[in-house]
């Protein structure tokens, strides 16, 4: 059966990144830049207008939850996103999505190059 | 200069997103070490205001309605659709099949056939032939003035708006040619119906129904009806004689010879018949050096069509 997530998929590079870096803990703007650089060991950089453009859109799906400003943080202008719970589900959802990508990916090769396998 | 081209950017981004992400960007930007990263966020930045001008457009929603005109009330939906590109090309493809499609269909509509006023002719001109023919002079509708009492009874149709074009001496020439012609008709009437007159005290044939018109009448008209043939552009047009109770014995001019509407032609001299109910538009006949009708004219708002007796 098809969820209602399920019409949103597949996710940009973009949207998926930024939800995978917010799944472990919240992150303002700059860190969500390190984080998609880590995480893709430095392949994949997103730039600011790219990132706020995204995170401007997945906050009007109600993905990510605008926490604004921390009191104490070293630089007021930084802002706090939050994954929630629609936005973890949305990126269960693609995880599994590109798990049957992969799957499927894996027995093709393997059935096209029998030898090398 | 980076800085100040990044700021610019940012500054002329929309108003709700330099709002909510105006700050942080300049914050990336501060963070950003060496010149080619600085140079690299400026890039993005200023792809970015791009985008947000040009697709992002519904993101100046949230701060219209954030700041209301004080004492005006504000409406918004609170559904985001927005048709999808490929809808507006779907839609836009099938706009223009459509409007093809009618254009192509309209010069095969009967009602376009014989409603001559959404007819556009571009035949040649009545001029072309007038060197072998023997004509009729040219009377307009306007020119028709009921100066004789007889005449006036005819109730010719004035249609002030058919054609404006004559000059005063045209018009002085083309009624006297008219009353000569309706002069002509009423003696002829009174001398036939002095002959009947014992046997159904008639006086007046222009007085009586017009479907008891005179014989010598109904022969005047049956010298216009027949089939005439037009090349440029091909159309058939046939002249007809119709017996109406109500409307009388009169011709009727039609673009199939039986089982579709016809309009009537009202008389207004030997040559010159108005359709009745197109405005602007008349019939024109023209004979041969034998005095027979061989041929007509059919103008519509000054353009001309021809047709000939095959």
């Amino acid at each position: 059966m098809r969820r209602a997530s399920d019409s949103q998929l597949p996710l940009s590079s973009a949207a998926l990144h930024i939800l995978l870096a917010l799944a472990g803990e919240d992150l303002h703007g700059y860190a969500i830049m390190q984080e998609i650089s880590r995480q893709s060991e430095g392949v994949y950089k997103l730039g600011p207008g790219t990132l706020y453009d995204n995170l401007g859109k997945l906050i009007r799906d109600d993905w990510i939850q605008d926490l604004g400003q921390r009191h104490g943080d070293e630089d007021p202008r930084r802002r706090y996103y939050r994954l929630t719970d629609a936005g973890r589900d949305v990126l269960k959802a693609e995880t599994a999505r590109l798990t049957e990508v992969v799957r499927q990916a894996r027995s093709r090769l393997r059935l096209h190059n029998p030898r090398r396998s | 200069m980076l800085k100040r081209l990044y700021c610019l950017a940012v500054r002329l981004h929309p108003e709700s997103f330099r709002q909510r992400f105006g700050d942080e960007m300049l914050y990336i930007f501060d963070q950003q070490r060496g010149v080619l990263a600085k140079l690299l966020v400026t890039w993005d930045c200023i792809l970015s205001l791009l985008r947000q001008r040009t697709l992002r457009t519904a993101t100046e929603m949230p701060a219209a309605i954030a700041n209301p005109a004080s004492g005006f009330p504000s409406f918004h939906s609170l559904d985001p659709f927005q048709p999808s590109a490929s809808a507006i090309i779907n839609g836009a493809m099938l706009t223009l099949i459509l409007f093809y499609m009618t254009v192509t269909a309209v010069p095969y509509s009967w009602i376009h056939i014989l409603h001559p006023r959404t007819v556009e002719i571009a035949g040649e001109p009545p001029q072309a032939h007038r060197h072998n023919t023997h004509r009729f002079p040219a009377i307009s509708p306007l020119d028709i003035l009921p100066t004789d009492p007889d005449v006036h009874k005819l109730s010719l149709p004035l249609q002030p708006d058919v054609i404006s074009t004559h000059s005063e001496a045209t018009r002085s020439k083309d009624l006297n040619a008219l009353v000569a012609f309706r002069r002509k008709m009423l003696l002829s009437d009174r001398s036939d119906s002095a002959v009947t007159q014992s046997k159904n005290s008639r006086s007046d044939a222009v007085g009586l129904a017009p479907s008891l018109l005179p014989h010598r009448e109904m022969l005047l008209l049956d010298q216009y009806v027949g089939k005439y043939v037009s090349t440029n552009p091909p159309m058939t047009i046939w002249i007809q004689m119709e017996s109406d109770p109500l409307q009388g014995d009169h011709l009727s001019f039609s673009s199939a010879p039986t089982g579709h509407p016809t309009l009537a032609l009202k008389p207004v001299s030997p040559s010159n018949f108005i359709i009745t109910g197109a405005r602007n538009s008349y019939i024109e006949f023209a004979t041969d050096v034998h005095g027979r009708i061989c041929c007509l004219s059919f103008v519509v708002n000054s353009n001309a069509l021809m047709a000939r007796r095959p």
